[in-house]
């Protein structure tokens, strides 16, 4: 349910709380479930809660499949979602999400590239397990630079301009992409169709390397980007004498924003919806201040990964959903909802 | 000594076109200084460069003494405080929340006090008390000017209030006749508070009655500088603003 405005600084901090406090109490939950379901008992006393021996089974699912697999659901729902969240921040756009701006179909085509030139296979081993994301960061910060550039040589960074472009780009990569998967194989095609929906199946501990390594340091800087978003939010020339060097800070967060997202692309394949509706529904829950805004994206977009990725595994059992168009078809449809009701009765 | 805001042969040109030409012009704090003009002569330019959101293509600006250019962002933030002509707020905020973002440019602690003593003076006497925590897109335009206004002027009181700078590109717009007249009262406190102010305006009724300087504008260059009855005299308006006509009773 939508809180009705003037929502007290305490009540956003609570929610904030709760949002996070949510999360271990869902992964517990999410451990538990899957093809082989696991026992309270058996999950507690593998977490070393309970003294009791476990069965290896039980262990190896939990410890090299099931954690490692939701872990990496949480840190990319919250880093699409701060993603999102910041992207419309410093674009003041609440259509700017780096898959809109096609920052997402840059990583995406790069990581594609890469698989049909066979610099890296789309099955990872450890040696790659830096390499796809690597590329794909490449591909979306070459999108985020090209972007950016363009928008500087007319000496200003016209939000209209650059969401025209990003839809260009968009349009010239799902082109590309379509041409490459046209003149693939059939199992390549079956790969890149499933990654490209989105999809945490084939993650393992071996993930984990790129994900902590590249894109929570991402995360952790665009979470504390909360003054000169909030400086940002009153406008470009406000943000200035508020005393904020407001170029600088969209360059480094739009570098944080091409990691968190091209890493999560490299690992996951596209997730769309959640950086464009997660803190489009949070700005009518804690409203526009970051202070509130980013910690509960953050919380908010982790937990609806974990929860579509838990659904994702259980519902067609024993194979499994692709991530990407479940949330969509979920989400998207709430969301129309939610944003309809609010504005009606703001009208 | 009495601070000032100075443009030394300041030029300004933005793609190939004369914006601004050799502006020479000296502001003192104390006082309410004023930048009139017909549209289009370049007001919001001087005030941007004054303000040191643009760099100028030559000359430089002083602000109490010192050259503008040495300070970085933070450092002028602290200095002065400018109400941009638009509006360009476009998300959900409260007005307590946007007035409280004048408090970004300070650290926190050292602030704590004075905060809270000048933002319920100043939302006292800007009458936006009883909007607080109301959303600032529902509001009026003249509401949201308020509210706009006393961000910036509490910006302007938490830097070092002898040396800060107040600069306003048409404060004015929307407001009623009675928060007109109230805004320029308070304006005029503070100006004796010893807080430099500096204002585009383009009410010559409301400039004669509350500048103690004018700066009046026109084609990018200054016409005439100086007390407001020497510059917004007869012959200077017939000619900047090309009327042909004074009606009578105008001033």
């Amino acid at each position: 349910m939508l809180l009705q405005f003037p929502v007290s600084i305490t009540t956003r901090r609570r929610i904030v709380l709760f949002l996070t406090l949510l999360l271990p109490s869902g992964l517990l939950f999410a451990l538990k479930q899957g093809t082989v379901s696991i026992g309270w008992y058996d999950l507690f006393s593998a977490i070393g809660l309970i003294n009791q021996s476990v069965d290896p089974t039980i262990e190896i699912i939990l410890w090299e499949l099931r954690l490692p697999r939701l872990l990496i659901a949480i840190a990319s729902g919250a880093s699409l979602a701060v993603a999102g969240a910041v992207m419309q921040g410093i674009f003041r756009n609440a259509l700017a999400d780096p898959a809109l701006l096609g920052v997402s179909s840059g990583g995406a085509l790069a990581v594609v590239l890469a698989l049909v030139v066979g610099i890296a296979p789309l099955s990872w081993t450890a040696e790659y397990a830096l390499l796809l994301p690597a590329i794909a960061f490449l591909g979306g910060f070459i999108v985020s630079l090209f972007i950016y550039q363009l928008a500087q040589r007319y000496d200003t960074l016209d939000n209209a301009v650059i969401l025209l472009i990003g839809i260009a780009i968009n349009t010239l990569a799902a082109a590309a992409i379509g041409f490459i998967t046209y003149v693939s194989s059939d199992a390549e095609l079956r790969g890149f169709i499933f990654w490209m929906f989105g999809s945490f199946a084939d993650i393992d501990r071996m993930y984990l390397l790129p994900v902590f390594a590249l894109m929570l340091p991402a995360l952790v800087l665009l979470l504390s980007m909360v003054r000169p978003l909030n400086a940002l939010s009153l406008g470009d020339e406000d943000a200035v004498y508020l005393g904020f060097n407001i170029e600088h800070i969209k360059k480094l967060a739009l570098l944080c924003v091409a990691l968190c997202v091209c890493v999560s692309v490299a690992v996951a394949g596209i997730i769309a919806f959640v950086g464009l509706v997660i803190p489009h529904l949070l700005r009518l829950v804690v409203g526009g201040d970051h202070r509130f805004l980013l910690p509960s994206v953050a919380a908010a977009g982790a937990l609806l990964l974990l929860a579509a990725d838990t659904f994702a595994r259980l519902v067609l059992q024993p194979s499994e959903l692709p991530i990407g168009i479940l949330t969509a078809m979920v989400g998207v449809p709430f969301f129309v909802l939610l944003v309809l009701r609010r504005y009606s009765e703001r009208l | 000594m009495t601070n000032y805001l100075a443009a030394h042969n300041l030029s300004y040109y933005a793609r190939h076109a004369c914006l601004l030409k050799k502006i020479n012009c000296r502001f003192n704090s104390g006082q309410i200084n004023m930048l009139t003009g017909n549209n289009g002569a370049g007001k919001t330019t001087a005030l941007r460069l004054l303000a040191g959101f643009l760099k100028p293509c030559t000359g430089s600006i002083l602000i109490n003494g010192n050259n503008l250019a040495q300070f970085n962002l933070k450092q002028l933030a602290r200095r002065r405080a400018v109400l941009p002509q638009h509006d360009s707020l476009n998300t959900i905020l409260s007005v307590s929340e946007i007035v409280d973002l004048a408090a970004l440019p300070f650290n926190d602690k050292s602030i704590r006090r004075p905060l809270k003593e000048l933002t319920a003076e100043i939302i006292e006497t800007l009458e936006i008390k009883h909007l607080r925590d109301r959303l600032y897109h529902t509001l009026s335009g003249g509401e949201k000017q308020r509210v706009r206004l006393a961000r910036v002027i509490l910006q302007a009181r938490l830097s070092h209030q002898e040396t800060a700078w107040l600069i306003l590109d048409e404060p004015l717009n929307s407001l009623d006749w009675g928060h007109r007249y109230k805004l320029l009262d308070y304006l005029r406190h503070l100006a004796t508070k010893g807080l430099g102010i500096l204002a585009v305006l383009h009410d010559l009724n409301l400039v004669l009655q509350y500048a103690d300087q004018v700066c009046l504008l026109h084609n990018g260059r200054i016409f005439a500088h100086g007390r407001s009855y020497d510059v917004l005299s007869k012959d200077n308006i017939r000619e900047v603003f090309n009327i042909t006509t004074l009606r009578q009773g105008l001033f």
